[in-house]
């Protein structure tokens, strides 16, 4: 466990090091000034005025701004911990950290848990950082937003095991940032699939196959939207897209240590 | 004691989709004893490396037995006994030289209070304690070997694996650390040296063995190596070639070197009294004595040019 904290505070030094910390934290902070800014441009009359009513109102608000920001800081969190593998695995550096008496899978974990770290305190600043701003401005304290952290830290789970995967794969930033990107592009598009299934008629073997690559990869614009689903009360959460991603999760994280174990540097 | 002991140790790689095999070690075995200092030379890519990578986990054999200490290698605690240096090692270079001691050495499971007063011994013996707040990055090539030794020693190791030490360290630092694995010697601990610089290896190291695409074709002790049988440089106060006879000159293939120095060759020790009561008998003083030795680089090529013959 120590040994493990270690490797996490080195990755947290590393990101700081390499200004991906301190870049993180402008990105947030700027975020953080525009949403204050753009609360005090008057939107408080239009909300309580609001037909669907001031705490729904409020809650999509909040909701529909925090998830703008996020889906930018996902993407700039993908690029800021895709380099944490590959720089572990560095001709030189490696042999270093494998002559200690620290096993392979406590490294890696170490590294993994290191950018999860970087990408939680962020986020928690910003969507604690949108509740506070929406409870001074509107005077709405209402913690049925804050989940909305716990899901963001569940899709960047899955985004940085990919970058672990392929991190240990390639050892290659580059290569990993850009499968990241294609499953964050992907998902979207695969959750919406029945709505281009009208271009496919007569194709039944393609819809099949798409509709297996929605089974099989994670549901991230589902897990995004579950927070929302869960303070609106609306619709029944399916278990099946917290189930498979994170089965989508254990799988890509354990053939990034299975890989990682077996590799000889 | 045996510290190392490897036997029939093999390791092939595969290259992408294994369409290609390059053997790096074939059917290794050899054996380093406790307190002693034990080179492994060899061109580059003879598998020198990859030898120690194999014993410290970070390449899995593809055959063959390894033991440390007594115990199986692949025992992750063995690694607390033991110190590495690798060749071309990357520290991260946003760090000073006392932050990497101090995080290698956590890594390593020292306690807090130790490490600071090891850290602190370790950067004075590698002569690094002023440059310990420095970056890594402001770092030359010698200094990035000093601090790796010491990062090596930190966990006051009881085998340390030295690869290439003094890789881009001048004529003085590489006395300095010459001196350094003496004194760790005569503390009963125990060196494994990779090395391409034939002549400091023969100035240290106990045992050698040579590594040649793989395979180890000659393994023993420093001196054993070096010395050739039967020649014997002299000197003497006087011209040999015109107080001896021609007989004797020619029985011990007497060869002038320069003025008062002669090389001699004696097939069997009881000549050697004969050839030195001999010169007393002439009245002849002899200054100094000396078997001839071949230099651990002559060795080294002979060696590796008899195998490329062969092969």
């Amino acid at each position: 466990m120590k040994n493990i904290w270690l490797m996490t505070l080195f990755t947290l030094r590393e990101s700081i090091s390499k200004k991906v910390f301190i870049a993180f934290s402008i990105f947030v902070l700027l975020m953080l000034v525009g949403v204050f800014f753009a609360a005090s441009l008057g939107f408080g009359d239009m909300i309580k005025q609001s037909p669907i009513g001031f705490d729904k109102t409020m809650i999509l608000f909040k909701m529909g701004t925090a998830n703008f920001v996020l889906s930018f800081g996902f993407l700039l969190s993908i690029f800021a911990c895709a380099s944490f593998i590959p720089s572990l695995l560095e001709k030189g550096t490696i042999d270093l950290f494998l002559s200690k008496p620290v096993s392979r899978a406590q490294l890696l974990l170490g590294k993994y848990l290191g950018g999860l770290l970087i990408f939680f305190l962020h986020i928690f600043v910003l969507i604690c950082g949108i509740w506070f701003i929406a409870g001074i401005k509107f005077n709405h304290w209402d913690f049925s937003f804050l989940p909305l952290l716990l899901s963001s830290l569940f899709y960047f789970a899955i985004l940085n095991a990919v970058l672990l995967l392929f991190g240990v794969l390639t050892r290659s930033s580059g290569i990993s940032m850009m499968f990241a990107y294609l499953l964050m592009f992907v998902s979207p598009l695969l959750a919406s699939r029945e709505k281009f299934f009208f271009f496919l008629q007569g194709k039944e073997t393609l819809k099949t196959i798409i509709d297996g690559f929605y089974y099989v990869l994670p549901k991230l614009s589902e897990i995004q939207n579950i927070p929302k689903m869960l303070a609106l009360n609306e619709g029944k959460i399916e278990p099946q897209i917290l189930i498979s991603s994170f089965l989508f999760l254990l799988v890509v994280g354990y053939l990034g240590f299975y890989l990682f174990e077996k590799e000889d540097y | 004691m045996k510290i190392i002991e490897i036997e029939n140790l093999s390791k092939t790689f595969s290259t992408t989709f294994g369409k290609k095999t390059v053997t790096a070690l074939n059917d290794v075995t050899l054996s380093v004893e406790q307190g002693t200092i034990f080179g492994l030379l060899g061109q580059n890519g003879a598998g020198k490396t990859t030898l120690i990578k194999v014993l410290l986990g970070i390449v899995y054999p593809t055959a063959g037995t390894c033991r440390m200490f007594g115990e199986d290698f692949t025992n992750l605690h063995l690694k607390k006994r033991i110190g590495f240096l690798p060749e071309n090692h990357k520290f991260p270079n946003y760090m000073t030289g006392k932050e990497v001691l101090t995080f290698f050495g956590k890594l390593s499971g020292l306690e807090n209070l130790y490490l600071a007063k090891r850290i602190d011994e370790m950067l004075e013996l590698v002569q690094m304690t002023k440059w310990s707040k420095s970056k890594i990055k402001t770092y030359s090539k010698g200094m990035m070997q000093r601090l790796g030794l010491a990062q090596a020693m930190l966990n006051n190791p009881d085998l340390l694996f030295l690869d290439e030490p003094t890789d881009g360290v001048d004529p003085i630092g590489r006395k300095e650390i010459r001196n350094v694995l003496l004194a760790l010697k005569e503390n009963g601990k125990t060196i494994f040296l990779n090395s391409h610089l034939l002549s400091e290896v023969e100035l240290i190291t106990d045992r050698v063995a040579i590594l040649h695409k793989g395979k180890i074709i000659r393994e023993g002790n420093v001196h054993e190596l070096t010395k050739k049988k039967e020649e014997y440089k002299i000197v003497v106060d006087a011209e040999l070639e015109n107080i001896l006879e021609g007989s004797i000159k020619e029985k011990y293939a007497l060869q002038k070197i320069s003025s008062s120095n002669y090389l001699i060759r004696i097939d069997e020790n009881k000549t050697m009294n004969d050839f030195v009561d001999h010169l007393r008998s002439k009245g002849v003083s002899i200054k100094e004595m000396a078997q001839e030795k071949n230099s651990l680089e002559d060795v080294f090529i002979s060696l590796v040019q008899a195998e490329e013959k062969n092969s």
